[in-house]
């Protein structure tokens, strides 16, 4: 029998909880708090210019949802509903505190490759053009998950343009799968895997600076 | 259908990182079936030299098989034997590979008059002095002597050895050369492992 | 690479794969065509292995962290009121 439709499992998974909430559950409503709001200011944050405008669009996003719930009809998970109101709030807001883009993020290159072209050999190489001129080092697992490094990941997180951010957390922090970020963001598949792709490509170039002991030229 | 699949240490595929279940005394393994839609890969004897990795394992493939590119793709598969001369077999493997790499890289040198150089690749027993010397005429020589140079220093790499190596082979005769390399390849793992092949 | 055949997969071309391969994005020609360039190419192992490391990592980034009480005291309020408790 083939796996039901992910559209489907997000709906039979969420019902009970969602029936719970309009039903008035008091313990449903705030064990859903405990799991997302933290996750929620954090994701706000990427877009919205102090942790205090953040925690006002997560409060804004909380109405809408309660304002919402009755007609949920479970297209998504609960979860993509709730932080695709809560992007749209933050962006709404983010547009309305006129939130200065830094201008080194206007200047990128909008094709920047994933890693340092120098770190390859130039086409010209009689053999090896393109190839890596030195193979990169293992990084130890003891020391990526150091505080440390973890600090240096997230603080590298922190910095990315506000889709690539958007689309690192959910995926790789959050643990969501592609749809939901795609349901969440309302972004194509594609689009979706570009910024995920640029935004892993310049989270590891920090981690690599951070771990690497080789000098950088 | 019997066939063979290279596989990471603990019997691991090196990509998806499934676990391959091992058999338990003389019988095969249990089947393992592919992930929706993907299927269990492995391969013909002419597929072995492009997917070279620690552990070599006989396999039995269920239908239906097709052939991909360089591999074999089945529904399900599983594990019959472990062939125990590999990764026992690597150096003397990439050895050969490096053997026929210097016989080109002598021929050609030949071919071009470089009579000395060509004596000096020949007789040069040391592979690692070899490899020195192959790196210092690499720039004014055919692109033979350069991917001697890189087949001796990637050494610890049988994959990529045997990769180098047919590249030699094609900077010389093409395609030709190039299959001609691989299919070299294929006898010295045929051979030398004393791989069992159906009829 | 060498000029006599048609151009193998290179390193800058596998590093920009490599998301649509862990998404399984990529049909089963590129899918082989990258995996045996992983099977010539320590480097690009490396460089997977880093991405996959990386993942993981930022998985250990999620905070399970309560929200505060205050907050929680004003979206429970906040709950009464939209069900008319």
């Amino acid at each position: 029998m083939p796996a039901a439709a992910p559209d489907l499992q997000a709906h039979l998974q969420d019902l009970p909880l969602v029936e719970a909430l309009r039903a008035g559950d008091e313990r449903a409503f705030l064990g859903l708090v405990g799991r997302l709001h933290a996750g929620m200011v954090r994701f706000a944050r990427g877009f919205v210019n102090t942790d205090a405008a953040a925690e006002d669009v997560v409060q804004d996003t909380w109405a809408a949802v309660l304002e919402g719930i009755d007609g949920f009809e479970g297209r998504s998970a609960l979860r993509s509903w709730i932080f695709g109101i809560l992007a749209n709030l933050a962006r709404t807001r983010a547009t309305r505190d006129q939130r200065a883009v830094p201008l080194s993020a206007l200047q990128r290159d909008e094709c920047e490759p994933a890693v340092d072209p120098s770190d390859f050999l130039p086409a010209s190489h009689p053999r090896w053009g393109g190839h890596w001129a030195k193979y990169p080092e293992a990084w130890p697992e003891a020391q990526l998950l150091s505080q440390e490094t973890l600090a240096h990941v997230w603080a590298a997180i922190d910095r990315l343009p506000q889709g690539q951010r958007a689309v690192i957390q959910l995926r790789d922090v959050e643990g969501w799968s592609s749809e939901e970020v795609r349901k969440a963001l309302s972004v194509s598949e594609v689009n979706q895997r570009v910024l995920l792709h640029r935004a892993r490509s310049r989270v590891r170039r920090e981690i690599a600076r951070h771990v690497e002991r080789r000098p950088k030229p | 259908m019997m066939a063979w699949k290279f596989l990471a240490p603990g019997a691991i595929a090196p990509f998806t990182g499934a676990r391959w279940p091992v058999p338990c005394g003389p019988d095969a393994g249990p089947w393992l079936q592919g992930r929706s839609g993907e299927g269990v890969h492995a391969c013909a004897l002419g597929d072995l030299p492009y997917w070279i990795d620690d552990e070599l394992w006989e396999v039995e493939l269920d239908a239906p098989i097709f052939r991909a590119a360089h591999q074999l793709v089945a529904a399900r598969g599983r594990l019959v034997a472990r062939i125990d001369a590999w990764p026992a077999a690597q150096r003397e493997f990439t050895g050969a590979c490096i053997e026929r790499t210097r016989r080109r890289a002598v021929d050609a040198l030949a071919a071009a008059g470089r009579d000395p150089e060509a004596d000096q690749v020949r007789a040069e027993r040391d592979l690692d002095a070899l490899r020195d010397f192959a790196e210092r005429i690499a720039a004014s020589g055919p692109f033979v002597v350069g991917y001697l140079f890189d087949a001796i220093r990637r050494r610890p790499f049988p994959g990529l050895c045997a990769y180098i190596a047919a590249n030699a082979a094609a900077a010389i005769d093409g395609q030709r050369g190039h299959d001609e390399e691989r299919a070299a390849q294929v006898a010295w793992l045929a051979d030398g492992l004393k791989l069992r092949q159906s009829p | 690479m060498s000029r006599a055949l048609p151009a193998d997969l290179d390193c800058v071309v596998a590093v920009e794969q490599v998301t649509d391969y862990l998404e399984g994005a990529l049909p089963l020609h590129a899918r082989t065509e990258f995996e045996q360039h992983l099977v010539t190419c320590p480097g690009c192992v490396i460089y997977l292995r880093q991405i996959q490391a990386q993942i993981a990592a930022s998985a250990s980034l999620a905070a399970e962290r309560p929200a505060p009480e205050e907050v929680k005291r004003k979206l429970l309020a906040m709950f009464r009121a939209s069900r008319g408790i």
